[in-house]
């Protein structure tokens, strides 16, 4: 800037400057008629509330990705019902008796998003890159549980080994995480691959990603290889399936009634009843496989490592009430760790410690914590006070742990609400300061359930944050695993609900739904049947 | 001036030095380790949780990997973000559209209420018209965005039809967005500016402009207007920055991407090359307009010199 320049000159300048700036945005903004035209009946517009931490359904965390990914990839088998398999990838495929071996034939007409073709090559380079540590897997390296190797038996045949019995492994290989990924693809885009493209064999493939705004998916036209559960092969009807990613529920329901989306996911249990009474929407509410909310305690810690104690919380918590108020009556109160739609679930867990507030009290009582002043109980000079740590950004985690509250403190047991942001939680509950922490669990595995909450292994920070250690509990999930005879794998199951329930090694409260609405023209939509993965292959929207 | 520029600028490197070293100590400070926030709720052996430590790059000592990051801005590389190992930079890249499109109109609209209502409440003082205006003005100053951008949403989005609710693209998906995050600044805009517009009418100078016989208008425009734009300048200033960098919940109702979300995710996370980025695109952004506000008061007022 000169000295020339005059105050006025400046002024009138920079007004422009600015002028030009805003303008500018709105001008590459104006809609383009092509743009309006595809949005038409050949795309599907889906509100979703989970953003994408990847494209990479080998590698993320969430829940979100596997969502889309399943148009992404094609599992090896397709689960149709608890325990029951379709082909996939996978024409056929056998166990070894003691399910430490599958044995993999893979069709031979499958190609990859690239054009390179699907090969059991392929396979092994997939499973060995989810357990390698530089790849950071996450719920895909959950999935393949004990996996050693990977053996290439012949162009088309794979055998996938494991280092103890894993009779979970074909519920694993029916989730989109152990999809197969395209080598080639691998090689070539190296770091890429996952953030920014991702390449397998699914009927849908990436068009664009936007990171925290929109996933596009196209449809593959040389898909071919549908599995036989489905209604038709080839191509998929819908041209196009955006993902929108809106966060905010209330804003994510008002899109599907201006008509910007289509379909949505976790609609607000508040909006339930008034989207079921509207004709123009349908809403989807599919009881969640594996385990619902519930109370973890921490056996370590003093007081929560007296049976007593969680004996009383686990006789007073009013599971009726906290599903009608917290949840408008959508969730149901919960039974045992399984959730009633999973292989194996105990009815009897229902009945067994049913609440009862009185003998919640006489159990205190008799285990020696005497009534106080101040309506807390004592022993030997300690007050009844429970930490419960939870992460503050859900509020429903605080309804909930207020809820639990005021339910046991009539009872004498004083609860302390430690609300935590996410790092701040997790360094506290992973070092086992609380008493009382949140679990909450998706899956079809009644095996994978119970080893995530109660294996020792899983103890000390890891997923056991009961820090529950007992041999025999061991023992009998690592049976669990190795049982492929369903009658002998159901006994073992109720035994180990009825030890989980007996020992009150944790309370649980809520059994979920997912819930989905959309619009009444879109119709043709496959659900899994724990409720997790909507998948539109099948769907069309009526014109 | 040109003198003063160069040195102003020279000096915003010690500045935005002293500012990343605060917030790799700050974020050092806060408890969390990234890794362990990276594997959420999932299990892992000691071993596997080394291993992704080291991938992050978390087992260099601090001084190292605060060097590190400063060697990566020298060759404008500033890592990949510890969670979507996407590049640093085309994560910010990416958002600083949407973030400015939206902080340009708000501030637009800020500007234009803020001043017309500052002005007539400053004229007409005592009046309706200032009651008026003092009553949107106190209303815009407490009103929670959250709840203005869901009504917003529910009145024009779903009762009226006249704006989608959600995202990015068309002007029409700004329009929302900019009004819910724009009203609240011009609440503010608008009380500073009838303040100080008051201040300078009572001014002796003002008096004497009057009394040459200058048309009302002159008077205003000229003489109290340009007087009065000191104080307004410098808040208006510091405001584009909160829009631009500051409009979290703004973004997250209105499901549009933005850098300020982007922050707040990255701190929950703990995602340190992703924080120390745009916390450095922040600190720049702030620097710069405060220079440019500075520099204007030079030609707002010839009485501020410079050299």
């Amino acid at each position: 800037m000169s000295k020339g320049m005059t105050r006025r000159r400046f002024l009138r300048v920079a007004g422009a400057g600015i002028g030009a700036t805003a303008l500018a945005p709105f001008l590459r903004m104006a809609p383009h008629p092509a743009v309006v035209l595809a949005q038409s009946q050949d795309t599907l517009t889906y509100g979703m509330s989970l953003p994408p931490d990847t494209l990479d359904v080998t590698v993320t965390t969430s829940t979100g990705v596997g969502r889309i990914g399943l148009h992404v990839v094609d599992p090896l088998v397709w689960q149709v019902r608890p325990g029951e398999f379709a082909p996939g990838l996978a024409t056929s495929w056998t166990a070894s008796p003691d399910a430490t071996a599958y044995t993999f034939t893979l069709r031979d007409d499958v190609k990859f998003q690239d054009g390179t073709p699907l090969t059991a090559e392929a396979l092994k380079v997939t499973f060995d890159r989810i357990v390698d540590p530089n790849t950071k897997s996450q719920t895909a390296f959950s999935f393949i549980g004990p996996y050693d190797k990977t053996e290439v038996l012949s162009r088309n045949q794979a055998r996938v080994r494991f280092k103890h019995p894993y009779a979970a492994f074909l519920d694993a290989a029916s989730t989109p995480y152990l999809g197969i990924i395209s080598p080639a693809a691998l090689k070539k885009y190296g770091a890429d691959f996952g953030p920014v493209v991702f390449v397998s064999t699914g009927p849908y493939s990436i068009q664009s990603y936007q990171t925290g705004t929109e996933v596009v998916l196209v449809r593959n036209i040389n898909y071919n290889w549908a599995s036989r559960v489905f209604k038709h092969n080839g191509p998929p009807y819908l041209q196009r399936i955006t993902y929108k990613i809106i966060i905010e529920q209330s804003t994510r329901l008002a899109t599907l009634e201006t008509g910007e989306t289509q379909f949505i996911d976790d609609v607000p249990t508040t909006d339930v009843e008034r989207l079921k009474a509207n004709r123009n929407y349908v809403v989807l509410e599919i009881p969640q496989a594996g385990s619902g909310w519930s109370l973890m305690f921490n056996q370590q810690r003093q007081p929560a490592n007296d049976l007593a104690v969680r004996r009383a919380i686990q006789l007073s918590v009013d599971k009726e009430g906290m599903a009608k108020a917290v949840w408008n009556g959508v969730y149901k109160p919960a039974c045992s760790p399984l959730t009633p739609n999973l292989f194996g679930f105990d009815p009897e867990t229902c009945k067994k410690y049913a609440r009862n507030v009185d003998q919640a009290r006489r159990v205190l009582d008799e285990a020696g914590w005497q009534m106080g002043p101040d309506g807390i109980r004592t022993k030997g000079g300690q007050r009844l006070t429970l930490d419960f740590y939870f992460q503050a950004e859900n509020i429903k985690n605080r309804e909930m742990a207020a809820f639990v509250q005021a339910s046991v403190k009539p009872i004498g047991i004083d609860i302390a609400l430690q609300s935590r942001a996410r790092p701040a939680y997790f360094a506290a509950v992973r070092q086992g300061q609380h008493h009382i922490q949140f679990w909450w669990e998706t899956g079809t595995d009644a095996g994978e359930i119970l080893r995530i909450l109660f294996h020792s292994s899983n103890a000390g920070g890891g997923t056991n944050r009961n820090n529950y250690r007992n041999a025999d509990m061991d023992k009998l999930i690592e049976q669990i695993e190795g049982e492929v005879d369903p009658k002998k794998r159901k006994e073992l199951l109720v035994k180990a609900q009825q030890k989980v329930m007996d020992e009150a090694i944790m309370a649980f409260l809520v059994d979920p739904p997912s819930i989905y609405a959309h619009h009444r023209t879109l119709s043709g939509i496959w659900v899994d049947w724990g409720g997790n993965y909507p998948y539109f292959y099948d769907a069309r929207i009526a014109k | 001036m040109l003198e003063y520029i160069a040195k102003r600028l020279l000096l915003t490197i010690p500045t935005i030095l002293a500012i990343t070293v605060v917030v790799f100590l700050i974020l050092q400070a806060v408890p969390g380790d990234p890794a362990i926030i990276f594997l959420g709720e999932r299990s892992a052996t000691p071993e596997r949780l080394e291993a992704i430590r080291r991938s992050m790059g978390l087992d260099r000592p601090l001084g190292v990997q605060y060097l590190d990051f400063l060697r990566g801005i020298v060759r404008g590389n500033l890592g990949r973000s510890l969670f979507s190992r996407l590049p640093v930079v085309s994560e910010i890249l990416i958002r600083i559209p949407p973030s400015t499109q939206l902080a340009v109109a708000a501030f637009l609209l800020a500007i234009a209420l803020g001043l017309v209502l500052g002005i007539v409440s400053a004229l007409w003082r005592s009046t309706w018209l200032d009651v008026g205006a003092i009553l949107f003005a106190i209303l815009g100053v407490s009103m929670p965005i959250f709840w203005l951008a869901s009504m917003l949403i529910f009145v024009f989005a779903l009762t009226l039809g006249w704006f989608p609710a959600t995202g990015m693209g068309g002007w029409n998906r700004l329009v929302l967005p900019a009004l819910a995050l724009g009203l609240i600044s011009s609440a503010t805009l608008a009380r500073l500016v009838r303040s100080s517009v008051l201040e300078v009418l009572s001014q002796p100078f003002v008096t004497t402009a009057r009394s040459k016989g200058l048309a009302e208008m002159t008077v205003l425009v000229r003489h109290v207007l340009k007087n009065a734009s000191i104080p307004v300048i410098t808040v208006m200033g510091l405001q584009f920055g909160t829009l631009l960098s500051g409009a979290v919940i703004t973004e997250t109702v209105f499901a549009r991407p933005g850098v300020g979300k982007l922050l707040i995710d990255a701190i929950l996370n703990k995602d340190f090359p992703v924080v120390q980025g745009v916390v450095l695109l922040i600190a720049l952004v702030y620097v710069l307009i405060n220079l440019v506000v500075d520099v204007s008061y030079a030609f707002l007022d010839p009485r501020i010199r410079f050299d």
